[in-house]
């Protein structure tokens, strides 16, 4: 996770005029259509999970614990007798519950903020600047656990502790983009014709925020899986019964060498999960980014 | 009953005729080699030299017996330290650093200590030293965790060098045993405590082993005592333990070579060992280690009786032990298997509301006014994976009896301190620890007075209970008062407690001559026998 | 630039008082109880046993004195005592640093020597199935929490190369090479993860250079497409990828905590989630107080640097 101030937001004012030929681009970029092709199936069978799976994801079957892999149970059972393909697909719906909403939350606080940051300047944007320095010195996995500590651990708490842990990574992403588009012309024009900050965020600088925000977002989706995961081997994950990826992980890795299954099927349905948003977001960045459009030749 | 009367009880009562005139009349080392002889491993005579590697899980928090109640810190100091009494591997209380002792009318008791034992940094241990020892834990400034216990001791006089003689308040049965348990009484040197303030990153006492090395989280090395009183004892060069907190990685340590021993309480553990040449599996010798599920009665459902039945016969704890256990466990009261006959000997006969009865729980429900069942949380501690699973398996067995449970997980100081209080919402599950006495095990938890009892109940015949149980000296009397208790505490479900088990040892086959005693939780952390261990090279 | 330097470091004041106040606040709202943790179940149920202990420890004073209390002995370079066991804090920042130094060094080694060679490749190779078999490859470690390649490196270390330790920590200082060989396979479980996302830097700084003026013209002189990556590309390619790493860097000193915990390193990570958990508040207060030091200091001297390598930048 990318954790300083400085370094980040140091993305590039776009020409809004450009905006329209870059869309076309996207699907010509493979990064963009298999990493996007992997989220849209995420995304389905998240949403048929309870059409698709036969058995409740906690329900227990006496006398089948630790069965390999076999028809009736696909993807093989855990130490109590659960069907771990239920618990796989129940858990990648949890887990990427978990990391949508919490970057979407992230974004949707931090970019506004970052934009008022940008365009008042001055004073403001230094103290806001070293608050977030504090942030970023922050332990980020030290912070996660007091938070999860005092709040206990849950899906919600989980969610919020993200987002408080990414929100300033958009925050700064977003100031980034207002300072760099704070001297262009047609910024400059509209303060000289008058028009209200409100008006200038939201009809000249929002829209260059978009694609630096479809990338930092997507790139955040994956770490946040990960996040959960770490949350999991120490305790504070969500809530059992309730299967997430990075709980199976941590709990089936005792067993690895006599149930492999237990860590290979939610493994890979976190690998599925990270390469898509990643490729996604990769693909995007260079899509969107007008300097590396041109670079990349395609 | 007469005090010469009652002094025979006592006698009787608490330790092995036999092994009290042997530790009366008898020299020490006699003692000790029948127990040795008992022990005595295949594989020829104990060889010298070594130095054994434990795999540990947490580091100890601090080496001070008297300050920590961790039991991590235990396992190390009980190596380093000794006490006026032990228990021998055939787990009787024997004399240690006493060489005899008397115990005259119910209250007074005078120890005989054994001459020219030496403290590690080479001065003779007196009588003011035991003296030091317990006032030190009664002080307030020391803040022990023991302080309440002996309290119960009025005076400690030391009429001469290796002389002390206790006076207790009252009557209190469960003194000797306390007196063997490490952990309760490791004698400590006065010169060093004062010149150090505590023991918690140095030590100094007169067991087998002495502090060489202690890095928190790394590692705490032990070497040989070379004036240790037992003759030819340790074997060993020196004990190091090595904290490794993860279980795979620990088991990965044993499959090299790295560690030579370690425990689990993971039931799977033997399938994942098969495979490692030259590591043997000890089982558990007892199940002494039980979890405890509170529930909330200061406000309803759980204020009613029947609500708790209805969760006591809604769950399968033969069905929880087969699941979570693999079998490797039984059914107990607070008072674990182990001791019994105090307790229960691993099986629901005798006691009330034991047997898996969905119907029964939904019609005690119906009765209390809950025909639609209850919705209610447990609390449960990520720390101890196996305490989460028996909860998931508990919540799927009470929503067939119309109990809805919401599981919740707590980090564990947040946890705890809610147990201990009756702040937890509905039901709150950890694991306890085992006691040396059943006065240990259910006095303050379940007390209506004490600040500690668990889940907010007062029951005047509970406490009668309580107090003719500490205070009566005749063990048969004593067994048939905790077993009342036990059946009553069933009979009313104040608290449940789902299942007893134990840790399994684990130790590569050249670790010759080792044993441990049932009893320390989880399993058998604690109270091994380092000392008797020998490497077969 | 040493008016630059100044003023960042009067900044570290207010910073890490805002801290230090924001983090005493923190955990002192974590719930549970120092003295139940500390006594157990039993003896906590002793009043005059809680109210000994509240005293030693002045639990008793209100919040903002307690930390005035702190602040004070911290002025006077006092970090004060463990609650829990007595040590002295400073020690045990001591003890606990060097280790996870030494494992964030050897992360990061490890992640740039895998990270930017094949950042590098994956621009040289595009359009070729190396690019892809590199790109989902770094991925495939991104996607492996580091606790779980951990455990597989473990596992399979003790299966099928029992001669090689892979657990516990030998001071760098006592026997230098065991020490770094011991630590090798936490290293690589760290730097796994570090060196796909170094990959990524590398890979999209390459391509904004390689689309620059000055490289456009090196390939219109016909030089070939390798030559020019290397030779004119890389260098300047590399001047984000310095701040990436720093940053990782940072990220990994607070942050290592699980692997430590997986490998049995005694880290600063550890230290203090240790301390969490057993309410050992001085303990807490002192390694945040350092670690957050520790990142200010790291962050002002990969800026520093930034401006050293990269001179358009000016100072703010």
């Amino acid at each position: 996770m990318a954790r300083s101030a400085t370094a980040l937001g140091r993305w590039p004012a776009g020409d809004t005029a450009v905006r329209s030929t870059r869309w076309r681009g996207l699907l010509r970029n493979w990064s963009v259509s298999v990493g996007g092709g992997l989220v849209v199936v995420l995304a389905v069978v998240g949403l048929l999970t309870p059409v698709l799976t036969v058995r409740s994801p906690t329900a227990l079957h006496p006398g089948e614990e630790l069965r390999p892999p076999t028809v009736d149970f696909p993807f093989g059972t855990d130490e109590l007798g659960r069907d771990v393909a239920s618990r796989v697909l129940n858990g990648a719906r949890t887990s990427l519950f978990a990391a949508v909403s919490s970057v979407s939350l992230a974004a949707a606080t931090g970019v506004p903020l970052g934009v008022a940051i940008g365009l008042a300047g001055g004073l403001v944007d230094l103290l806001a600047m070293r608050a977030f320095d504090i942030l970023f010195a922050f332990p980020a996995i030290l912070l996660a656990i007091a938070i999860v500590a005092a709040l206990g651990p849950s899906l919600r708490n989980l969610v919020l502790t993200i987002t408080l842990l990414t929100m300033p990574q958009f925050a700064v992403m977003a100031r980034g983009v207002t300072l760099a588009a704070r001297p262009m012309d047609y910024v400059q024009a509209a303060v000289a014709l008058g028009a209200s900050m409100r008006r200038i965020a939201f009809t000249h600088v929002l829209p260059n925020v978009v694609p630096p925000l479809i990338v930092t977002a997507t790139l955040n989706l994956s770490i946040v899986i990960l996040v959960e995961a770490g949350l999991s081997f120490l305790g504070l994950g969500t809530q059992p019964p309730a299967p997430t990826l990075g709980g199976m992980i941590s709990r089936g890795r005792q067993y690895m060498t006599i149930a492999p299954w237990l860590v290979v099927f939610p493994g890979l349905a976190i690998m599925v999960a990270v390469l898509g948003f990643n490729l996604l977001g990769d693909g995007l960045r260079e899509v969107l980014d007008p300097k590396l459009r041109q670079g990349g030749g395609r | 009953m007469n005090d010469r009367e009652r002094q025979k009880r006592v006698v009787h009562g608490l330790i092995d005729r036999r092994t009290f005139l042997k530790g009366a009349g008898v020299t020490l080392l006699s003692l000790s080699q029948f127990d040795r002889i008992a022990l005595a491993a295949p594989g020829g005579p104990p060889k010298r030299g070594g130095v054994l590697v434990v795999g540990s899980d947490v580091s100890p928090p601090g080496l001070d017996p008297a300050k920590s109640a961790a039991a991590h810190t235990w396992m190390v100091s009980e190596h380093v330290y000794s006490n006026l009494l032990r228990r021998s591997p055939a787990n009787r209380l024997v004399p240690d650093l006493a060489e005899s002792y008397e115990v005259s009318g119910s209250t007074t008791f005078v120890f005989r200590l054994r001459r020219g034992v030496q403290f590690h940094h080479g001065r003779e241990l007196t009588s003011d030293d035991v003296k030091f020892t317990f006032e030190r834990m009664a002080d307030q400034r020391t803040a022990s965790p023991w302080r309440s216990i002996w309290l119960i001791i009025e005076r400690i006089e030391t009429p001469d060098k290796y002389t002390v003689r206790f006076t207790t308040r009252r009557p209190f049965a469960p003194f000797l045993s306390y007196l063997g348990t490490p952990h309760y009484s490791a004698i400590v040197p006065r010169d060093v405590v004062e010149k150090s303030g505590d023991l918690q990153q140095t030590a100094s006492g007169t067991g087998p082993f002495m502090l060489e090395r202690f890095v928190p989280e790394n590692v705490v090395v032990l070497k040989r005592n070379p004036r240790y009183y037992e003759s030819g004892l340790p074997y060993l060069d020196g004990v190091e333990y090595r904290i490794i907190p993860d279980e795979a990685a620990r088991l990965a340590a044993l499959r090299t070579g790295t560690i030579q021993y370690t425990w689990s309480v993971d039931p799977l553990v033997d399938e994942q060992v098969k495979s490692m040449p030259g590591v043997a599996v000890l089982p558990p010798k007892g199940y002494c280690a039980q979890h405890t599920l509170v529930f909330n009665q200061t406000k309803p459902p759980f204020n009613d009786v029947r609500v708790r039945r209805a969760v006591s016969v809604g769950i399968n704890r033969r069905e929880i032990i087969r699941a979570v256990r693999r079998g490797k466990g039984a059914i107990t009261t607070k008072i674990p298997p182990c001791d019994a006959p105090f307790g229960y000997s691993g099986d629901e006969k005798g006691l009330p509301y034991y047997q898996h009865n969905p119907q029964l729980a939904r019609q005690l429900l119906a009765e209390a006014g809950y025909a639609n069942g209850i919705d209610t949380t447990l609390d449960v501690p990520p720390r101890f994976p196996f305490t989460v699973r028996a909860g998931e398996v508990m919540r799927e067995q009470l929503a067939a009896a119309g109990i809805r449970v919401t599981l919740r997980q707590g980090e564990w100081g947040q946890l705890l301190t809610a147990f201990v209080r009756t702040t937890y919402d509905g039901m709150s599950m950890i694991p306890t620890v085992w006691q040396p006495d059943p006065d240990a095990h259910v006095y303050d938890i379940y007390h209506s007075d004490s600040a500690i009892n668990l889940g907010r109940f007062r029951d005047p015949f509970v406490d009668q209970l309580l107090e003719q149980g500490r205070t009566e000296l005749d063990r048969n009397k004593r067994i048939a008062i905790y077993q009342q208790l036990q059946r009553h505490i069933a009979d009313q479900a104040y608290m449940l407690h789902p299942y007893a088990d134990g840790a399994v040892e684990l130790l590569h086959e050249n670790v010759r001559g080792y044993v441990s005693l049932p009893g320390a939780q989880p399993g058998s952390r604690s109270r091994h026998f380092f000392k008797q261990v020998w490497l077969d090279r | 630039m040493r008016a630059y330097v100044v003023k960042r470091l009067l900044l570290l004041v207010p910073t890490l008082l805002g801290i230090s106040m924001v983090s005493f606040a923190i955990i002192h709202l974590i719930p549970g109880d120092l003295v139940t943790v500390l006594l157990g179940i039993t003896a906590s149920q002793n009043e005059q046993n809680r109210e000994a202990i509240i005293q030693a420890l002045h639990l008793d004073r209100p919040l903002a004195v307690q930390y005035l209390h702190w602040l004070g002995a911290v002025l006077r370079g006092n970090l004060g005592r463990s609650l829990v066991h007595g040590a002295p804090v400073a020690q045990e920042i001591a003890r606990a640093y060097p280790v996870t130094v030494q494992l964030t060094v050897m992360s990061m080694v490890t992640a740039t020597l895998l990270g930017i060679p094949l950042g590098v490749f994956s621009v040289t190779g595009r359009g070729r199935g190396l690019e892809a078999v590199i790109r989902v490859g770094s991925l495939l470690f991104i996607s492996a929490p580091a606790f779980f390649l951990g455990t597989v490196l473990i596992v399979l270390g003790a299966r099928y190369a029992p001669g090689i330790t892979t657990l516990g920590y030998v001071s760098f200082f006592a026997a230098p090479w065991r020490s770094i060989g011991q630590m090798l396979p936490a290293a690589l479980a760290l730097g796994a993860a570090i060196s796909a996302i170094l990959l990524r830097y590398t890979r999209a700084s390459m391509l904004e250079v390689l689309s620059a003026d000055y490289v456009r013209t090196a390939r219109a002189k016909g030089l070939a497409e390798r030559r020019v990556a290397l030779r004119h590309a890389l260098a300047n390619a590399l001047i984000p990828v310095i701040a990436a790493s720093g940053i990782q860097f940072v990220a990994l000193i607070g942050g290592a905590v699980i692997v430590e915990e997986v490998f049995a390193l005694p880290g600063i990570g550890r230290l203090v989630v240790n301390a969490i958990y057993q309410r050992d508040y001085t303990v807490i207060q002192g390694a945040i107080l350092f670690l957050t030091a520790n990142a200010v200091l790291i962050n002002l001297v990969i800026d520093l640097l930034y401006r050293y390598v990269d001179p358009r930048i000016s100072y703010g």
